[in-house]
């Protein structure tokens, strides 16, 4: 019977999630008016002198036991006491943010820094001649519509592409050469959910004696799968730039749904992200370049709208509201 | 551009579904926005004029499947006396072509339920039918691409037509019953005394065809596109005649339209056909044969296409090949094909008829290395910097309001600069200084409600320059904190400390009531990024606060100016930890650190540099020690 109250001390003290529990355990058994040792030690006294010596040594070797199993439970939970101010929060940290836009600009340059594509930046007040008419974009032809910019007084206008740029990386540069130009553009556009009257483009510009189609298929290959997985594809239609010919606009597969087609997609599994060509002679003549010796193709595509596709921006206005409940989520 | 499938296929034998349809000529270039029914709706770049009708987009389509084309042939019965209109052209540069037919006799009434029908399909839901003659010449527009206009040939006055620039003052109603003063730079259709049309834009309501015309001119002619899209941008008229003739049309579709609306005058509105056109055009422009050169195409491609390919191509695009060989060959572009004048646009023909999907992937692009822009690491170590205590990087609009007066910035003394739309009036301005954008961010963001963080961008700001035409714009780091001057200025000095640059907002800009402007230009070239390392003290460093009590309108730094001053070799840190007012006075406790290269201080030489600091207050402002 000592045996099973030993036992049943034990587990009970194993059990103990709170000191206090400890405590009361040790009252139940040991210490306490009505304890369990207390009790044995009163029907003890009522036993005949033989059975209450050899109770006694037991009983009291049994109260030993119990005492330091008690000692030693009670002092691992002491051990374990933490003071309140450790359990505190602490103070709220923040981590300031890159704008979203920035963060999708780095990205980009920073794959076709991969690529050995540098950096061109230029001037966001810029002339006709570099944002139209070396562009082989006459000024007064429907073509010049998409370009359509803000004039301050003629010829000086808010580029609406940063194509400029590269007219003036060719016009200071020597063959061979590969750059992109990021920057921000403007178009007179009311700001509504998917257009806004100043964005940002990355364009790029490859020039050599034998840069080719094939060349071009090739860096925006490299460029999808870094920018959108390993197993993107590229489809590339005919179009139209007057700055280019060939002409061709470039879907990626879409990243969403795997290219099965979704609302993203609009169903068809590919999502139009860059426009691209061969540079037009005329173009080439406009900066002083031989377009007998040299060939060379050019890309452009919309921050705004890689940067809404990859995280499911809604609404482009979001990027200039400039909400932290927005930026905080980049 | 909306294309029927059952009005297409009355000229190439097209089987397959308008999804079909479609595939095909995306992937040829012809982009297709939707398909509504049995109507595709296409998206046509300005380059390819000759797709701005039926027949066009059939040609295209019979070209990429290999089908014959049948193209309208409209059969004419002409009697009576031949046309005695004249027709006078003031300058072929604006109008080298202009035909006049004439069909006598009709009676005006409601177009035939068919016509009605394909223009409604055509059209879409803005048509509204106007009269047989007037639906007929839409019709033809849209079936051949060439734009006409039907004159009541009762109020061609004098019978006679003259096609000018429009004189000083002349005015004009046009169909849609609203008033035009015009200008030198409108063409007009002029009878022998006033404007009938603007041409190619819009015609007269005075000699529009109405319930009681009998007689008809039809006017089929080609106008000089940059004059059309002026004088419709000028108005702020367009039309689908505009449309297509700013793009320019063909000049052997203007006399198949001419005839083609002739005979159904004749057939659905009752009119006999004058026997021959009044003609009054310049000689046919030639356009010079263009070279395709074998080894050109696969350059440019990165793909190999046989000569005999190439021929096999150009030629199905309607050109006439005068010679060709395995090295190249020479042909004369097809009329209809406007964008097609140097060998680059053959170029891209063979390309897209092959198919863009053939041309190879080439991914060998050989080494290149690429420089660091200039200022790129400084960026990066500002932008970080910034970051990492917490700021948010933000994109302001680079736009003021039009009648935004600025106080003179630190960028610039003038007014903005203001921006015209295409319209031509000045909307908005550009501005002048980064600060108010990262104010008005904070002050939104407040407004919601929503604790603030420190801000900050880094963008350009615009302004006339004194000695250049060419306005001039500079890079500048904004930066704005919330919780005010003290806070910014100490976010200010550990991004100077980052870049290695000495502490001296005056030098790079302006820094007011929690918003700071700085040159970034500037920073970028001060900045030292690459580090020195420096041997440190291996003992301990002391730390004493020592208060004193000030004036009660004693600022900070003179404080710790004077302190800097003593250059006490062991003094290592100097800051400001607390101060309390007491009464008209202003007890602050600075805190002291101090530290020896080579030895541990002792307590007399701490207290010793102690004293001395104290004295150096006490004597520079009258402080009291406590």
């Amino acid at each position: 019977m000592l045996q099973m109250l030993r036992s049943a001390f034990e587990r009970e003290l194993r059990d103990a999630r709170i000191i206090d529990e400890v405590r009361r355990t040790g009252n139940r058994y040991l210490s306490g008016k009505t304890s369990h040792v207390r009790n044995f030690f009163a029907y003890l006294s009522q036993l005949g002198s033989i059975e209450k010596a050899a109770g006694g040594m037991l009983l009291n070797e049994l109260k030993q036991s119990l005492e330091t199993a008690l000692h030693t439970r009670l002092s691992s939970f002491e051990n374990k006491i933490i003071p309140f101010e450790d359990t505190l929060p602490g103070t709220p940290r923040v981590l300031g943010r890159r704008h979203p836009i920035y963060q999708t600009w780095d990205e980009i340059a920073r794959i076709f820094l991969k690529l050995g594509f540098e950096v061109e930046v230029g001037p966001e007040i810029d002339t006709e001649e570099n944002n139209f008419t070396s562009l082989n974009i006459p000024l007064d032809h429907p073509a010049a519509d998409a370009f359509d910019t803000f004039y301050i007084r003629a010829p000086y206008l808010l580029r609406s592409h940063t194509s400029p740029v590269q007219v003036r990386a060719m016009r200071k540069r020597t063959p061979p050469f590969r750059i992109i130009a990021p920057g921000k553009v403007f178009r007179p556009d009311d700001a509504d959910a998917s257009h806004l009257p100043s964005f940002h483009q990355v364009e790029g510009l490859m020039v050599g004696p034998d840069v080719s189609f094939a060349q071009l298929k090739g860096v925006l290959l490299l460029f999808a799968r870094e920018m959108f997985g390993r197993d993107s594809k590229v489809r590339f239609r005919p179009s139209y730039f007057p700055f280019t010919e060939p002409s061709a606009e470039v879907d990626v597969s879409c990243f969403l749904c795997a290219a099965k087609g979704c609302p993203a997609c609009k169903g068809s599994g590919w999502m139009e992200i860059l426009g691209s060509g061969m540079v037009h002679p005329k173009v080439f003549e406009a900066v002083g370049y031989d377009p007998e010796a040299t060939t060379g193709f050019a890309f452009g595509m919309g921050v705004e709208r890689i940067c809404m596709l990859r995280h499911g921006v809604k609404d482009i206005r979001w990027f200039v509201e400039n909400n932290f409940r927005f930026l905080k989520q980049f | 551009m909306r294309v029927p499938l059952s009005w297409l296929r009355e000229f190439v034998d097209v089987r397959d579904s308008a999804e079909s349809i479609s595939k095909t000529l995306v992937m040829a270039g012809v982009g297709v926005e939707g398909i509504e029914g049995d109507v595709l709706v296409l998206e046509i770049t300005s380059n390819r004029a000759d797709l701005l009708s039926i027949a066009g987009v059939a040609r295209e389509l019979a070209l990429l499947r290999g089908l014959p084309f049948r193209p309208p042939a409209p059969a004419l019965q002409e009697a009576g006396p031949a046309p005695d209109t004249k027709v006078e052209v003031a300058d072929f540069a604006l109008c080298p072509r202009y035909t006049a037919r004439i069909v006598r006799g009709l009676k005006v009434g409601p177009a035939p339920a068919w016509v009605r029908q394909k223009l409604a399909a055509a059209l879409g839901p803005d048509y509204a039918p106007i009269n047989s003659v007037a639906d007929i010449t839409n019709y033809v527009m849209l079936e051949t691409g060439e734009p006409l206009h039907a004159f009541d040939l009762r109020f061609v006055r004098g019978n006679r037509i003259v096609v000018r620039p429009a004189r000083p003052g002349e005015r004009m109603q046009a169909i849609n019953a609203k008033e035009y003063a015009l200008e030198e730079s409108d063409i007009v259709i002029a009878d022998a005394e006033r404007p009938v049309a603007i041409a190619g834009v819009m015609g007269g309501k005075e000699s529009e065809i109405v319930a009681d015309t009998r007689d008809v001119l039809i006017e089929a002619a080609m106008f000089d596109p940059a004059s059309i899209r002026r004088t419709s941008r000028r108005l702020g008229l367009a039309s689908e005649s505009s449309y297509r003739f700013e793009r320019g049309v063909d000049w052997d579709a203007v006399d198949l339209a001419s005839r083609r609306a002739a005979q159904l005058m004749a057939e659905l509105a009752g009119g006999t056909v004058a026997p021959g056109v009044v003609d009054a055009s310049a000689p046919r422009p030639a356009k010079p044969s263009v070279t395709v050169r074998t080894a050109r195409v696969h350059r440019l491609l990165g793909m190999e296409v046989p000569a005999g390919r190439v021929r096999a191509i150009v030629e199905g695009l309607g050109a006439k090949v005068e010679k060709a060989d395995a090295k190249q060959l020479t042909a004369a572009p097809p009329p209809h094909r406007r964008d097609l004048n140097v060998e680059v646009d053959f170029i891209e023909e063979v390309a897209r008829i092959e198919g863009y999907d053939r041309i190879p992937t080439d991914v060998q692009l050989g080494l290149s290395v690429a420089a660091d822009p200039p200022d790129e690491r400084v960026r990066e170590a500002v932008r970080s910097s910034l970051v990492a205590m917490g700021a948010f990087e933000v994109l302001t609009w680079s736009f003021e309001a039009a009648n935004a007066q600025p106080e003179s910035t630190a960028w610039s003394k003038g007014k903005l600069l203001p921006l015209r739309n295409p319209k031509g009036h000045v909307d908005r301005t550009l501005r002048s200084a980064l600060g108010p954008a990262l104010k008005r961010v904070l002050q939104a963001n407040a407004g919601c409600g929503e604790p603030l963080h420190p801000v900050f961008e880094i963008a350009r700001v615009y302004f006339e320059q004194a000695d250049v035409e060419h306005p001039g714009e500079k890079a500048v780091l904004g930066v704005a904190h919330p919780d005010g001057p003290a806070e910014l200025r100490s976010m200010l000095r550990a991004l100077f400390e980052r870049l290695q640059i000495p502490f001296d907002v005056a030098k790079y800009g302006v820094a007011e009531g929690g918003v700071a402007e700085l040159d970034f230009e500037k920073l970028a070239q001060d900045a030292r990024l690459v580090r020195k390392a420096q041997p440190y003290s291996q003992h301990p460093a002391v730390q004493r606060d020592l208060a004193m009590v000030f004036s009660k309108d004693m600022a900070w730094p003179p404080i710790e100016q004077a302190v800097r001053a003593l250059a006490i070799p062991i003094l290592h840190e100097v800051g400001y930890l607390n101060h309390h007012v007491m009464g008209e006075k202003r007890s602050i406790a600075v805190r002291l650190r101090f530290l020896a290269p080579d030895r541990t201080l002792t307590g007399a030489e701490v207290d010793a540099a102690v004293e001395r600091v104290a004295s150096a207050l006490a004597s520079a402002f009258s402080a009291v020690r406590r």
